[in-house]
């Protein structure tokens, strides 16, 4: 009996880790080939595919772009599908590890013969998985893939980026920093793609600005302890405290910069000071701390599903929190994949990949995430072009209250920006 | 002088990331001495223990310092009901069932944290503002956060040493079957240990709320460190422990201010390679017949 129940706890144990690396939808009915063209048949579902970080270092941001996905597909389904053709969705979790992506997207074109592909979480991920889109020869949007890198210099024909590339994600800060006086930059950043990326814009910036770097130093993504690299660009005297990675470095750096005693004159994290929970996790040393947001629930675009401001109510009423930029960027991904969708069976009565692959490089158009424009050939193609960064900034309000302002670009803010010193 | 006050900062900051290590991983190593398991969900009970300080904090506002009086309990019950339902069952047998099982139990724990508490950080913003020790400036929360270990290592310790029931922990941890022979009620003993190292894990939770900010998945990150730790200090051994904790939290905390943030991060397991090299088991570990 003993044996039994270990036995059942041990199969228990194991499904619930089978459950966590498996999909969040039934597996659809298969359909006749993953990479050409699919049958016409009203009524019959479109099965898009997806990894997507559920569970690891990005499952925070992972999980808000999922959502994206999730509601865009609702709200098509709500509507009848895309001419009368519902969708179905199958959704991997890749665990933030590119090895296990490239296993998943190929079960999802080999096994499960999806329709269409969405693109996976972070530009590790996607810079893993590119290739296994341009193999199979499957239009991909990738919606965080934002390493320009996976793109510069691939001449590839069948992935389009959605964001914009991460060189400038914090260099609009930096322009304000400049202004207020600063000269000097301490740069740390995770050492993965996306964080490796930001800072070459950083590095770019800072000699177009006349900045000196006094400290450049990138750390593992496992780090938790950052009061070290606080007490170096104390050290170095550095007027800007910048770069970070994710979530959990934007918080652990900004604590560890009090904890030092370090007052520089700005600081500037990639992700998280743009969600509401880095100030409730940092509290009041959240003050003056820029960051990137790619998109902001105030601007008035409108998208193939919907405008922007029906995306944020309608997520607020599922999740009952607001929504940051990865699950508008995850809507956004859905948005233009339902747009060609749309295009390719009302030009071809059928999911066509080639000529799917040809509106996504050519069509110039909007989300709500934001304008949407890649290079349409030669080296660099697929690199989005046409989507601008905001900067935003904690201040306090008239009540003392924290909240987030935009500071730049110039004709976007709200506010003026503030500094530490 | 300056140089020499900036080694006693850098190692100062070293030891009071060790705490935190020391924390997790004498638990750790007290459920293997005791049991012969090796717990890979105990990241997790630091992820739940982090997780209930939150609430109790921002539901129901009490002392993020206090918390670690309601959380410590709450933990040691769970550990309880975790060890009597389903580790108990895999005592005794191939190591590979207690790794699938434990393994198993982090990953439920970890996925139901999500279901609840969602991926968001949360994090206790208390006493961030800087204190002046020896020339240097320190996060108040971070002394706290040493004070609070080396109390709670030395309850632990004394505990071990003095009360019958860690007498019996520890002659369990010897040798279960001449324990048993001596009237020792194993069973409990092995529940109790558990039990303890949950608890011990729930309080570094509650710490590293206070100093960072907990979410599902930073019981997997931070349990690679405290294996890193057990094994230096010599499996079984809390005093090990503590030594290897500290050790290896100044070895990274100087790593990554003299070389950079990427030799920090493993200098813990260089280390751990050059200790086990002239002591294959770890610094107080005893040798092991195969």
């Amino acid at each position: 009996m003993k044996r039994l129940l270990a036995l059942v706890v041990l199969v228990l144990g194991i499904l619930v880790l089978a459950g966590a690396c498996s999909e969040a939808a039934p597996t659809p009915t298969s359909t006749p080939t993953a990479a050409s063209t699919s049958t016409v048949e009203t009524g019959k579902p479109i099965v898009i595919g997806a990894a997507v970080s559920q569970t690891g270092p990005y499952e925070r941001a992972g999980l808000f772009m999922f959502r994206g996905y999730q509601l865009a597909v609702t709200t098509l389904n709500e509507r009848g599908g895309i001419q009368e053709r519902p969708l179905k969705l199958i959704v991997y979790d890749d665990q933030s590890d590119p090895a296990t992506a490239v296993r998943l997207y190929q079960k999802l074109l080999t096994q499960d013969k999806v329709d269409i592909l969405l693109g996976p979480y972070s530009s590790a991920v996607t810079n893993a998985t590119a290739p296994i889109f341009e193999q199979a020869k499957m239009p991909t949007i990738t919606a965080m893939g934002s390493d320009p890198r996976i793109w510069e210099g691939k001449s590839y024909r069948w992935t389009v980026q959605l964001i914009h590339s991460s060189r400038p994600y914090l260099v609009g800060s930096m322009e304000l920093a400049a202004q207020h006086g600063a000269k000097t930059v301490a740069l740390v950043y995770e050492n993965t793609a996306f964080p490796i990326a930001m800072a070459e814009g950083i590095r770019d910036k800072a000699k177009e600005l006349g900045m000196q770097i006094v400290l450049d130093e990138a750390y593992p993504k496992e780090t938790t302890d950052f009061t070290p690299l606080a007490s170096k660009a104390k050290a170095a005297n550095a007027d800007i405290f910048m770069g970070g990675g994710y979530f959990p470095a934007s918080v652990g750096l900004t604590k560890a910069t009090y904890a030092v005693n370090y007052k520089p004159v700005l600081m500037t994290w990639a992700v998280g000071p743009a969600e509401a929970d880095y100030a409730k996790s940092v509290g009041d040393q959240a003050l003056c701390v820029t960051g990137n947001s790619s998109w902001l629930p105030q601007t008035m675009t409108q998208g193939y599903i919907t405008d922007n401001q029906t995306f944020v109510q309608r997520y607020k009423d599922l999740w009952h929190e607001d929504p940051g930029y990865h699950a508008a960027g995850g809507f956004g991904t859905v948005e233009l994949l339902a747009q060609t969708l749309e295009a390719s069976l009302k030009a071809k009565g059928a999911v066509d990949n080639e000529f799917i692959r040809n509106f996504l490089f050519t069509t110039e158009t909007d989300t709500i995430f934001g304008h949407y424009k890649v290079v349409a050939d030669g080296p660099n193609a697929g690199l989005q072009t046409g989507m601008i960064p905001f900067q935003i900034q904690w201040q306090k309000d008239s009540l003392g209250k924290m909240v987030q302002q935009v500071v730049h670009p110039e004709e976007y803010a709200t506010a003026g920006p503030c500094f530490l010193r | 002088m300056d140089q020499f006050l900036l080694v006693v900062e850098v190692v100062l900051r070293g030891l009071f990331l060790g705490m935190l290590y020391a924390l997790l991983a004498s638990g750790l190593s007290m459920v293997f001495g005791v049991m012969r398991v090796v717990n890979f969900a105990h990241g997790e009970f630091l992820m739940l223990g982090g997780f209930l300080a939150y609430f109790l904090w921002s539901l129901g506002h009490v002392n993020p310092l206090l918390t670690i009086v309601i959380v410590m309990p709450v933990m040691f019950v769970a550990g309880m009901v975790v060890q009597r339902l389903l580790v108990e069952r895999v005592v005794g047998k191939p190591v590979l069932s207690s790794l699938l099982l434990t393994f198993g139990i982090s990953i439920v724990l970890m996925n139901l944290a999500q279901y609840f508490f969602t991926t968001n950080l949360r994090g206790i913003p208390y006493m961030g503002e800087p204190a002046q020790l020896l020339g240097a400036s320190y996060a108040r929360y971070t002394l706290l956060s040493f004070g609070i270990g080396g109390v709670l290592g030395t309850v632990l310790f004394s505990f071990l040493r003095f009360t019958s029931w860690g007498k019996a922990i520890r002659a369990t941890s010897q040798n279960a079957e001449v324990a048993m022979a001596c009237g020792i009620d194993v069973r409990r003993v092995r529940m109790v240990s558990f039990a303890v190292g949950a608890a011990l894990a729930g309080a570094a939770g509650v710490l590293a709320a206070i100093t960072s900010a907990v979410y599902p998945a930073i019981g997997s990150i931070i349990i690679l460190r405290a294996f890193a730790v057990v094994v230096l200090g010599g499996l079984g051994s809390i005093g090990g422990a503590l030594l290897g904790a500290l050790l290896i939290g100044v070895a990274e905390s100087a790593g990554t201010f003299y070389l950079s943030a990427e030799v920090g991060q493993i200098i813990a397991f260089v280390v751990l390679i050059m200790v086990l090299l002239v002591r294959p088991a770890g610094i107080f570990g005893a040798r092991v017949e195969a």
